[in-house]
């Protein structure tokens, strides 16, 4: 990975301004590397934000339902890592109950279990 | 060995003789009766007619010794005669060598001996040199620059292995490594962290657009 790019996402993850969301969804999670991919949303994860953490549980083939096992294991590994786990439980529950996708609901509710198991 | 069989008492032709002796001189002594000096005497009644039997032939005694080192110097002075002259005079030659050689270790010197090797004398000076030297270099007290110097690290360093260690030394590092960390990190993040989003956007697009990731 471009040392530049890992930089870039360092600096957006520290960014308070909530429209560097948007550029880490939209140059991140959409990015054909799987290390730039995986980086952005451990950094989508330790933003701990609603805007952020909807990107990666809610989103098919981003975060947790990444088609890449590794980003979507690291993806994971960032959740059960945070302090504060109470927005991501709301998101989980939300996608549990409200989603339409059934493997994206699937996935939520592993994630909640690893969540209730650590 | 001829001569010693005949003297011994084991040649059956020298007992046979000795038979045909005494059973002439019985025969002689039968008849002269009266020659016995013991006849008519008893000993405690017991005549002893012939007791003078064998008077007169006492069996010679021959020194065996003496016969059969004269049987052993015959023997050798056949063989002398047998040996060709060449090997005894090499046997002599060989003997007289011997004996020379005795004679000179008896009256030569072995360090003299040892000397009179080619080469011997420029050995034995050198080792004497050395020596010298190591007489000299172990009477010399010894001075290492920098000595007293390792001494007194030996001296604090053992002192401080044997200072009961405390966590109060450890104070204030972690603080110190974790603003080091974040130096660190700041520096990592200086280049785009007084960026806008928008710039740093761009600049992530045209890191991007070179990579061929965004045309």
């Amino acid at each position: 990975m471009n040392r530049n790019v890992l930089e870039i996402i360092d600096a957006l993850t520290a960014h308070e301004d909530k429209d560097s969301i948007r550029v880490l969804e939209e140059l991140g999670t959409n990015s054909p590397d799987n290390e730039v991919r995986e980086y952005t949303s451990r950094a989508l994860v330790r933003k701990n934000v609603h805007d952020s953490l909807k990107i990666v549980i809610i989103n098919q083939g981003k975060g947790i339902n990444d088609l890449s096992p590794a980003v979507a294991m690291s993806t994971i590994n960032e959740i059960l890592a945070l302090k504060d786990k109470s927005e991501v439980v709301r998101i989980l529950d939300d996608t549990i109950n409200l989603h339409s996708d059934e493997s994206v609901k699937e996935n939520a509710r592993s994630v909640k279990s690893l969540l209730a198991l650590s | 060995m001829a001569k010693i069989i005949k003297v011994g008492s084991q040649n059956p032709t020298f007992t046979s003789t000795k038979t045909k002796k005494a059973s002439s001189i019985q025969t002689h002594r039968n008849s002269n009766e009266a020659t016995n000096p013991f006849k008519f005497t008893n000993f405690e009644g017991n005549t002893l007619q012939f007791a003078d039997v064998f008077e007169g032939f006492k069996p010679q005694k021959t020194n065996k010794l003496r016969m059969i080192a004269a049987s052993v110097t015959g023997s050798m002075s056949k063989v002398k005669s047998i040996i060709p002259e060449s090997i005894v005079n090499f046997a002599k030659r060989v003997v007289g060598g011997i004996s020379q050689a005795w004679d000179y270790a008896k009256s030569t010197n072995v360090s003299d001996a040892i000397l009179a090797i080619p080469g011997a004398r420029n050995i034995n000076d050198g080792i004497r040199r050395n020596v010298e030297a190591t007489k000299e270099f172990l009477n010399t007290p010894v001075h290492i620059p920098g000595l007293d110097t390792i001494k007194s690290q030996i001296n604090a360093t053992r002192e401080f292995f044997n200072t009961p260690m405390t966590f109060s030394a450890f104070d204030g590092i972690t603080e110190k490594i974790n603003n080091m960390a974040s130096k660190i990190s700041f520096q990592g993040k200086q280049k785009y962290a007084n960026m806008s989003v928008a710039e740093i956007e761009n600049a992530w697009k045209e890191i991007m657009a070179a990579e061929g990731g965004i045309e």
